[in-house]
């Protein structure tokens, strides 16, 4: 008598053939397997391991002044951008601008020579010119992302200082702020919280009209003998308690939102 | 009968493997830019992807799009921000091999006129359906986020100082008076989609050889052209200039963040949309359908009309802050966006001879 064969027979080769088909592969990799490696020189391949490690990155900007990143994401995020950018000629077709003020930075190494970059028309990394259509949508991001790093209340703080003119303004007067005012102020700026998503929407929606702005000259230089009339950063303050700051000669549009009572603030306006 | 059962186990375990293979080839990348085929499932995550925007709308408004997108569909989104006329020239050069999956803002004409060199496709969005049919492309291009206005802003602070008891100026004949020669701003037609909007509504409103004429007379009383729409609401607002000529939304933001700018909306005002459109070469990709879609939808919008303070193409959207809804708003429908489109390389090249080089 014939014995009967199930029709899923072969389901028990599936394994056998799984793993004939991964030795197979591996052999025809080429993959280092089963051999042993010396390293000769202990020490040089730690120098190549630490040589192109970026540490720290310092960044300056004409109106926020300088800070210093180290976490490790946004660091590498701009060595990485830096470490391919094409070579083209000075004279190359320009893809527009970058950035509307020039962002200068170093990239701070463990073990070898800093590199200095610039971020403006284009591109500059230790003097060279680099330009690409697509490496400029990057560096636009990355320097986006990293000048997000001014835009907190700390940074904000820092600008109130007493080489700067501070005004407070209203629709019937401008009041030049004296030092402890600005001290005042300073700390109440950094009791403000950061506002994003649906708190920042909320807030938008219930803001009403400004009641006043705080205007920050941070470069005072006189033209024909008049006070500039513009000023580099100004936050205009709402009946809600928020603070929109705009980075007047650097982007179009709104740069941070904070939200706190500003008590120094709401006594001067009674 | 053996042999047999042995060729068919190989064959239903190729089959198996090819098939398998094949769940991981709905993906192709194309100049960085990953496109997945939007048959293949996914809904509406997509994570693990990546999407390359042009705005030129105001950098927090293409900041919040990307953001929302990214929060809603794990996307991840790359933008730069340009004046509407320097985008154009951008996407224009890039035709060949673009960078970019999306342009977003920047005014109809520029929209209209990429269309017409080739550089955006048409992509029907299920989103469209919501919205009046006058603010989407028939050709299935572009489809209208807001609509701004031109309007008259006058700094009041300045106006009560120098010209005390005196009415502003409500009227484009009014900005000829000599007292304001060289204290005007507006924006340079050639890089921005505001000042395109001005010179083309003049033409539109006179007639042409009348609104030449007013061109060149307007001319002689700007003190300066700005790059960006934008700016010359600040700059009247801070006081550096008395009178600003740009949109109102615009004008909007500087006067309810607290500065002495008083608008109107003269008569014979021109208009524009500000539209969204898939750049040719990125009609397959998923990411930027979805983002076409996200754009149109009220929540984008609502968030467009917190920082913008723009009128959103729907109804069912919030007003902005001392504006008004679309269905109240009053705005100079003589006037036609595409019409002005179809004529700019004309109107630039006249604007070109008659005011640039007219000294």
């Amino acid at each position: 008598m014939k014995k009967k064969i199930s029709p899923l027979w072969f389901i028990w080769l599936l394994p056998l053939m799984s793993l004939a088909a991964a030795v197979l592969l591996l052999a025809a990799s080429g993959l280092p397997y089963n051999k042993a490696y010396v390293i000769e020189d202990a020490a040089y391949v730690q120098q190549l391991s630490h040589q192109a490690v970026p540490e720290s990155l310092t960044l300056l900007d004409p109106v926020w002044g300088s800070i210093t990143i180290d976490q490790p994401d946004k660091v590498l995020a701009c060595y990485n951008l830096i470490a391919r950018l094409p070579y083209i000629n000075t004279d190359a077709d320009s893809f527009g601008r970058i950035r509307n003020r020039e962002l200068r930075g170093t990239i701070n190494f463990l073990d070898r020579s800093n590199i200095h970059f610039s971020i403006y028309d284009n591109v500059v990394v230790d003097g060279i010119v680099y330009s690409d259509a697509s490496i400029q949508y990057e560096a636009s991001q990355l320097a986006r992302e990293l000048c997000q790093e001014f835009y907190t209340q700390d940074s904000l703080s820092r600008l109130i200082d007493r080489y700067t003119r501070i005004v407070l303004r209203t629709d019937s007067s401008r009041v030049n702020l004296s030092t402890t005012a600005k001290n005042q102020i300073k700390q109440e700026i950094l009791e403000c919280s950061l506002l994003s998503g649906d708190q920042l929407s909320e807030a938008l929606q219930g803001r009403g009209r400004s009641l006043c702005q705080i205007e920050i000259y941070s470069d005072d230089s006189r033209v024909d003998d008049e006070a500039r009339q513009t000023p580099q950063v100004y936050a205009s303050i709402y009946g809600n308690g928020l603070c929109i700051v705009n980075d007047v000669d650097n982007s179009i549009g709104s740069d941070m939102y904070l939200l706190g009572g500003l008590p120094t603030i709401f006594a001067m306006l009674e | 009968m053996k042999v047999k059962n042995i060729l068919m186990t190989f064959i239903v375990m190729a089959a198996v493997i090819l098939w398998m293979a094949g769940c991981g080839a709905a993906a192709s990348v194309k100049n960085g830019v990953t496109s997945y085929d939007s048959h293949s499932g996914g809904g509406s995550r997509l994570e693990g992807m990546q999407l390359n925007i042009l705005g030129s709308y105001h950098e927090d408004m293409v900041k919040r799009m990307a953001e929302m997108f990214e929060n809603e569909t794990g996307c991840s989104v790359s933008y730069l921000r340009m004046p509407t006329g320097e985008a154009v020239a951008r996407l224009i050069a890039e035709k060949e091999d673009p960078v970019v999956s999306v342009y977003i803002g920047g005014t109809i004409d520029a929209h209209e006129n990429l269309k017409h060199q080739g550089v955006l496709v048409p992509y029907e969005s299920p989103v469209e359906r919501e919205i009046s049919g006058e603010y989407v492309d028939p050709d299935g291009v572009w489809k209208a986020q807001y609509i701004e206005t031109l309007s008259i802003g006058v700094n009041t602070e300045r106006w009560k100082a120098e010209f005390p008891g005196r009415v502003m100026p409500s009227t484009l004949e009014e900005l000829l008076d000599p007292a304001f020669r060289g204290d005007i701003v507006t924006s340079d037609p050639y890089t921005s989609g505001t000042g395109y909007t001005f010179v083309s509504s003049v033409l539109q409103f006179m007639g042409e050889e009348e609104g030449w004429a007013y061109i060149e007379k307007f001319n002689e009383q700007v003190g300066q052209y700005t790059t960006s729409g934008y700016t010359p609401a600040e700059k009247a607002g801070f006081g550096e200039y008395l009178i600003c000529v740009n949109f109102l939304s615009d004008q909007l933001i500087v006067s309810t963040s607290g500065y002495p700018l008083a608008s109107t909306v003269y008569e014979g005002a021109g208009w524009s949309m500000c539209p969204v459109s898939i750049v040719t070469g990125s009609e397959d990709n998923a990411a930027a359908r979805k983002f076409v879609d996200f754009c149109i939808g009220k929540k984008a919008l609502d968030a467009l009309v917190e920082l913008g303070n723009c009128v959103a193409v729907r109804d069912d959207c919030i007003a902005p802050v001392g504006g008004s809804k679309l269905s109240d708003l009053r705005f100079n429908r003589d006037y036609s966006p595409v019409e002005a489109a179809a004529f700019k390389t004309e109107i630039l090249e006249r604007f070109r001879e008659v005011v640039l080089d007219y000294h």
